[in-house]
């Protein structure tokens, strides 16, 4: 090896060490679960704290190991199960992370996840960003129609081909800055093109910056996260023909409830209807139909693409938040 | 949905179940009739459009299942809580149906609407394998019965984001039967934490979205 490449390889590697080191300022070691902690990452100048839902075993007697040591103990701010994130406070004082401009990311770029699962420091894992989901990025149109593409969901994802050891849920994943792309969760209910490569790169994915700080306002604001609400209970159905051809999809949710004075009643919508898209993305199941029941939705008018009756018929519906 | 009154048959071994199942139908707006005998099927006129079939065991699935095949119906299983459905129904492209036995009427009617028109619809438990290859884990714990009333109301707060005391306020109990009730539901829905709750309840429609 000639010097030349020795001192490139050396500069990269001295420039991960230090993203890592950055990273870690700003993230945190969050004991809120029997058995392996999890990680979170400072998110405000005031304290706020990000994690993992998943990892919020019990709401009281939360303590947050800080980057230097201490320890102290966190308040629970809200939790919002759908999206996997919870909110924590803690006295302000630790820098907070700095985030990724918008729309940065791009498919092939270097990411680190980083994490505080123990005393022993920060840990850090490397790879790149495999997969963008969320707004722009997973738009699909049904086969054999011409139409606008519409966004599937408003929150957008990450995923990397990092290793989340264990105590990496709630930390950051980040690039060759240390700069902040995302938030580390469960892939639980994580995006339909992640969730057949479960367990091929861990079980996790990331949700990204933008997602993560709309969740944090909403929570700060409300405790919690309203989501927009239509009142149906469901059940996915394979579509035959010719109802297939209708629907563009071989999928969709047979409604098997329609829940009284709800969005859903209101808007006409029947039991024994197959809601086959929402504003002409696709749902094919529950999870689709839950993402698509995004907080900006709440109080929204929708259009519903169902099959009734064999045929393609469609519904305007007002969208509600569960109270 | 459709244009002539859907024909159905309901069998089951045993005449409660079989008269439930056949009064929730009533309910729902449709006129079953009830079979005895799974031999007396093919003596039934005229021929009926759809098969439901309560179902205990596995070897009951597949005789029924048989059956409707020999016979060209559709058939929709009522199936029992801890059964899981054998990999012949699931690879079954067409007018197949498997619900629980804690469906209700509207559910059931909505359901064999679309398996008469030749619609697959699988309880999402049932098609987290397709192909049939068991997931004894999953089929185990599901047999750990239907969520009570109460751990749906749980649910219902869960899945809004409230932390345990915000629960205990919103029901008027306790946080501690709180934690009970969570802890409940998380193992009956086989979930390690909250988010795979919710998730889990969304795909299994015990979460109305």
């Amino acid at each position: 090896m000639t010097d030349h490449q020795s001192n490139e390889l050396g500069a990269l590697s001295n420039g991960l060490a230090s993203a890592v080191e950055r990273a870690a300022a700003s993230t945190v070691l969050v004991a809120a679960r029997r058995h392996v902690p999890a990680s979170g990452v400072v998110w405000s100048d005031d304290g706020l704290v990000v994690t993992a839902d998943h990892a919020i075993e019990f709401e009281d007697d939360i303590t947050v190991r800080l980057p230097d040591g201490s320890e102290v103990t966190a308040q629970l701010v809200g939790r919002d199960p759908s999206s996997d994130l919870a909110l924590l406070r803690i006295a302000g004082g630790v820098p907070p992370a700095v985030l990724t401009p918008a729309g940065s990311a791009k498919v092939g770029h270097l990411a680190l996840a980083v994490a505080r699962p123990s005393a022993a420091g920060p840990q850090a894992s490397l790879g790149i960003i495999s997969a963008i989901a969320g707004p722009g990025g997973e738009r699909r149109g049904r086969r054999g129609r011409t139409r606008q593409p519409a966004p599937a969901r408003l929150e957008g994802y990450l995923r990397a081909d990092v290793t989340f050891f264990p105590g990496f849920s709630g930390g950051p994943l980040v690039d060759v800055e240390g700069r902040v792309l995302g938030i580390n969760v469960s892939l639980i209910g994580g995006p339909r093109m992640f969730r057949f490569a479960r367990g091929a790169f861990g079980q996790g994915f990331t949700v990204d910056a933008a997602s993560v700080t709309r969740t944090v306002e909403l929570l700060k604001t409300h405790g919690r996260v309203r989501r927009a609400y239509l009142g149906v209970a469901s059940q996915p159905v394979t579509l035959a023909e010719p109802a297939a051809s209708a629907a563009g999809q071989a999928e969709g949710l047979l409604i098997v409830g329609v829940e009284g004075g709800t969005p859903a009643a209101q808007g006409g919508l029947l039991v024994g209807d197959i809601l086959v898209g929402i504003e002409d993305a696709p749902v094919r199941d529950a999870d689709d139909l839950q993402r698509a029941l995004t907080p900006e939705r709440v109080g929204e008018a929708v259009r519903l693409q169902l099959i009734r009756g064999g045929a393609a018929h469609e519904l305007s519906v007002t969208l509600g938040a569960r109270e | 949905m459709a244009m002539e009154p859907l024909r159905v048959v309901v069998w089951a071994a045993y005449p409660a179940l079989r008269s439930g199942i056949a009064g929730l139908l009533r309910g729902a707006g449709l006129a079953p009739c009830e079979a005895s005998s799974l031999a007396a099927l093919d003596a039934i006129e005229p021929a009926f459009d759809i098969l439901v079939a309560d179902v205990g065991s596995a070897e009951a699935v597949l005789e029924v299942g048989q059956l409707a095949e020999a016979l060209g119906v559709p058939v929709v299983f009522v199936a029992a809580e801890d059964l899981a459905p054998p990999a012949a129904v699931l690879a079954s492209r067409e007018g197949r149906g498997w619900v629980w036995r804690s469906a209700g009427g509207a559910e059931l009617a909505a359901v064999l609407h679309a398996v008469a028109a030749g619609y697959v619809v699988m309880e999402p438990g049932a098609l987290r394998n397709p192909g049939g290859q068991a997931d004894n884990r999953r089929e185990a714990t599901e047999g750990a019965g239907p969520l009570t009333p109460r751990e749906l109301d749980v649910l219902g707060w869960l899945a809004l984001g409230l932390p345990n005391k915000a629960i205990a306020l919103k029901l008027g109990i306790s946080e501690h039967t709180v934690k009970f009730h969570v802890g409940s539901v998380l193992a009956k829905l086989d979930a390690s934490s909250r988010t795979e709750a919710v998730t889990t309840a969304a795909r299994r429609g015990l979460l109305t979205l």
